[in-house]
């Protein structure tokens, strides 16, 4: 009895099957939390926890669709920059007096329209994901800095107030939206066909193409996913801010690169789960909120990033080693 | 120089060699016949020292062997002769870290003088034919010191002059006192160039003949000599009817490697292809579905696909298994029960929903159809045996009742009791009226399924044969080319 009870849970206590399950994942959090109430009086009240989940909620919706590109064996890093420029579009768009829906409508536009951009770049002239998206980063990053001047692109307060301000008994609508974004991937993924030809696609695109299934399609419609998301994303950051900023989101595509992968998505593709994604966003944004409170530099805060990033990484070539 | 002795080696259950004993003298050029699965790559690989035989020895000169393989090592972008010295850039006298480029050119084409003396050493690798980079490979060999080479099928991608060029290489290694070992299967070139041909059959030396002494047709004889397979399918030509074609190909054209081919696949058909490697033949299938990019009408049940993709393919009911299981098949990450679903989900578009029920369903269906093991929907695909992926996907294809059927090497790799129940699941679905292409390089299988068998030659189908009315000889002959 005893004998076969420890041989099940072998596997959940060993560190490859930890791994697997994504219980690490859930345990670092927790201690995560648990330091941070001991460093700092603030990290556990209300208000900041609301602070966390607000700063999540951009992270969120752009990772969400991050984890779905992941899983299709691409990339997209022009979510920051989109996001950014999003903003900007919704800003001017305001206070040029077009109403709250038009200024919707053009955010998701051009989400969708820099999002058809890496689709078609990388099916057609079948650039590496990596390169294309690096490359949509720089240029519309470049696009929205141009335009506006650098400045911010203020707009009347009374707008938009909604979608990055406004509560629902005590919770931001953003982490309505975050949360719809969510349950809409794991929907698509889990119960259509669509969503099993992105983990065929990105298990093994030649046998998904000889099996007759539309790659380029497939991939296209993710990445005019991941633009949409960075347009929503645009639309609650120019919300919360009251203003359009071609220099906000900075770093947003490796943030939501880094929660889908410390989540368990693999950068080789075909592997991924939108809620571990979740988990992953609530740890990043956690942590920046955690450093903030123990007064340590946002300069600082922009290494820590980058080393989480590598551990994610590093903890995905130990997952792809424990299975082979 | 090169001698082995009672060699044996095997991979799992198969065993690919079984005490080989051969030699190669100095000056003499010995040439290895086979058909595929002879045994003569794993040969090669032990002499070269890739793999170890379990038994008996390879003995080599003091100087070492060279290969020649098939696939060509160089490095493209630099000069020929940085990849003839690659190993030992000539250094300048005073200043170390720098190349000597004058020296380099010198000894490069020393190297060359004897073998190819018109290649300009200074030219870029990637800039010359390929006849002539496989001259530029043998001389690296043989100027690294190399006693013995061994020619890996060298004339698969010439043209005829190429051919007489290279010939002239070997005569001049051969006047050198080099030993050559040349494996090839175009007998004809074989009576220009060798001394002696030994002949491997399943893993063994079949016979050893002095060229001069035995005829073309002894050795195809003994090339092919073996016993057929257990199956064989009743094939009566009444069973198949003589209107329609389930398929019909004209002038199917890749570039430079297949010519214009026709074929017609009736209802109820098993048509097979046979080819020698590098005759075009593992092309044919991937090039009727779109998958490498080709030119020629394919008809498919009486309408001519507009475009073809394998996306097109299947909405036209034409099912593709291609041969390179792992990398062309499976989703080794997904369920089996997934895997089996994946083209059925395709003919229902993206926008349909499905559930792990609903795929668990599929795999447990075709699986018991099938008799695929372990019945075990949920697991991983790539825990499956070889056989056992190959039925799961050929269950793919089945899901969505094809007219036709492209089966390229359907049993490779797959163990001897899966692989006869491939071939009642190829004869059951001809005989429930669908049109079966079957492309394979085992004879005796192409021998029992089909109706028909068309050889491939140098990209071209250089005929078609009932199978009643033709033997594996000649049909050997015909692969190997030339007379007839």
């Amino acid at each position: 009895m005893t004998q076969t009870l420890t041989a099940r849970l072998r596997p959940a206590l060993s560190l490859e099957g930890a791994l697997r399950s994504g219980a690490a994942l859930v345990v670092i959090y927790a201690g995560l939390l648990v330091a941070f109430t001991i460093a700092s009086p603030v990290f556990l009240t209300g208000d900041n926890l609301l602070n966390i989940t607000a700063s999540v909620a951009t992270l969120g919706i752009v990772a969400a669709v991050q984890t779905a590109v992941i899983i299709s064996g691409g990339f997209d890093l022009s979510v920051g920059s989109t996001a950014a420029f999003t903003s900007v579009v919704v800003a001017e768009l305001l206070s040029a007096g077009a109403g709250a829906p038009l200024a919707i409508a053009g955010a998701l536009v051009v989400g969708a329209v820099v999002g058809l951009g890496n689709a078609l770049v990388i099916t057609k002239l079948n650039v590496n994901p990596l390169i294309a998206t690096l490359g949509m980063m720089s240029i519309v990053r470049g696009a929205g800095l141009v335009w506006t001047d650098a400045l911010t692109v203020v707009y009347p307060a009374d707008q938009l107030a909604y979608l990055g301000r406004a509560r629902i008994g005590g919770v931001q609508v953003s982490i309505v939206f975050m949360l719809l974004a969510f349950v809409a991937v794991w929907a698509v993924l889990r119960y259509t066909v669509f969503g099993r030809f992105v983990f065929a696609v990105g298990g093994n695109p030649k046998a998904a193409f000889l099996a007759g299934v539309r790659v380029d399609r497939v991939r296209s419609i993710v990445y005019v996913a991941s633009g949409l998301a960075a347009g929503l994303a645009g639309l609650v950051i120019a919300s919360q801010l009251i203003a359009g900023s071609p220099q906000a989101a900075q770093g947003l595509e490796l943030s939501a690169v880094t929660a889908a992968v410390l989540g368990g998505a693999s950068l080789s593709g075909g592997q991924g789960r939108v809620w571990m994604t979740l988990v992953g966003a609530l740890i990043m944004g956690t942590l920046t909120n955690g450093l903030v409170l123990m007064d340590i530099s946002s300069f600082w805060q922009m290494a820590v990033l980058g080393v989480v990033l590598i551990l994610a990484v590093a903890l995905d070539q130990l997952r792809t080693r424990a299975r082979h | 120089m090169l001698r082995c002795d009672g060699v044996h080696k095997s991979f799992g259950a198969t065993r690919a060699l079984r005490g080989v004993s051969l030699h190669v003298d100095a000056g003499e050029v010995v040439a290895l016949l086979g058909e595929n699965g002879a045994g003569k790559s794993t040969l090669v690989r032990c002499v070269a020292g890739e793999v170890t035989p379990e038994a008996g020895h390879v003995w080599l000169a003091d100087r070492g062997v060279a290969v020649v393989h098939q696939e060509l090592s160089y490095v493209g972008p630099t000069s020929v002769a940085e990849n003839l010295l690659l190993a030992q850039l000539p250094r300048h006298r005073r200043f170390p870290f720098l190349l000597d480029r004058r020296r380099l050119v010198e000894r490069a084409r020393e190297m060359l003088a004897p073998i190819a003396p018109d290649i300009d050493v200074r030219a870029r690798m990637s800039d010359l034919r390929v006849g002539d980079r496989q001259l530029v490979e043998i001389a690296r060999a043989v100027g690294a010191g190399a006693a013995a080479v061994l020619m890996d099928e060298p004339t698969a991608a010439l043209t005829a002059a190429e051919v007489a060029k290279l010939f002239a290489a070997v005569e001049a290694l051969r006047r050198q006192g080099v030993g050559i070992l040349y494996i090839s299967h175009r007998l004809d070139e074989i009576q220009r160039v060798a001394d002696r041909a030994v002949v491997l059959r399943d893993g063994a030396v079949a016979g050893t003949h002095r060229i001069g002494e035995v005829t073309r047709e002894d050795l195809v004889a003994e090339i092919v000599g073996r016993q057929l397979g257990a199956f064989t399918r009743e094939h009566h030509a009444e069973q198949v009817t003589e209107a329609g074609a389930s398929l019909e190909v004209t002038g199917l054209t890749v570039p430079g490697r297949l010519r214009a081919l026709d074929l017609r696949v009736r209802p109820g058909e098993i048509v097979g292809l046979y080819g020698l490697a590098g005759s075009g033949v593992e092309l044919v299938a991937k090039a009727v579905v779109g998958a490498v990019r080709a030119t020629g009408e394919v008809t498919v049940d009486g309408r001519r696909l507009k475009r073809r993709t394998p996306a097109a393919c299947r909405r036209a009911g034409l099912a593709h298994v291609p041969s390179d299981r792992r990398e062309e098949g499976i989703f080794p990450l997904l369920s089996v029960g997934t895997n089996i679903a994946m083209s059925a989900m395709a003919d229902r578009g993206g926008a349909a929903l499905v559930t792990r029920a609903s795929d668990r369903e599929a795999g447990r269906h075709w699986a018991e159809r099938l008799d695929i093991r372990p019945r075990d929907p949920d697991l991983p695909v790539s825990a499956l045996s070889g056989g056992n992926q190959q039925k799961s996907i050929f269950a793919r294809w089945l899901a969505i009742r094809p007219k036709v059927f492209l089966l390229d090497e359907p049993t490779k790799g797959v163990d001897v009791g899966a692989k006869s129940q491939m071939y009642e699941l190829i004869a059951t679905v001809a005989a429930e009226g669908a049109g079966v292409l079957v492309v394979s390089s085992e004879l005796p299988e192409l021998m029992s399924l089909c109706n028909r068998i068309g050889v491939v030659t140098r990209g071209a189908l250089a005929g078609m044969y009932s199978t009643a009315s033709v033997d594996e000889q000649q049909l050997v002959d015909a692969a190997i080319g030339g007379h007839s």
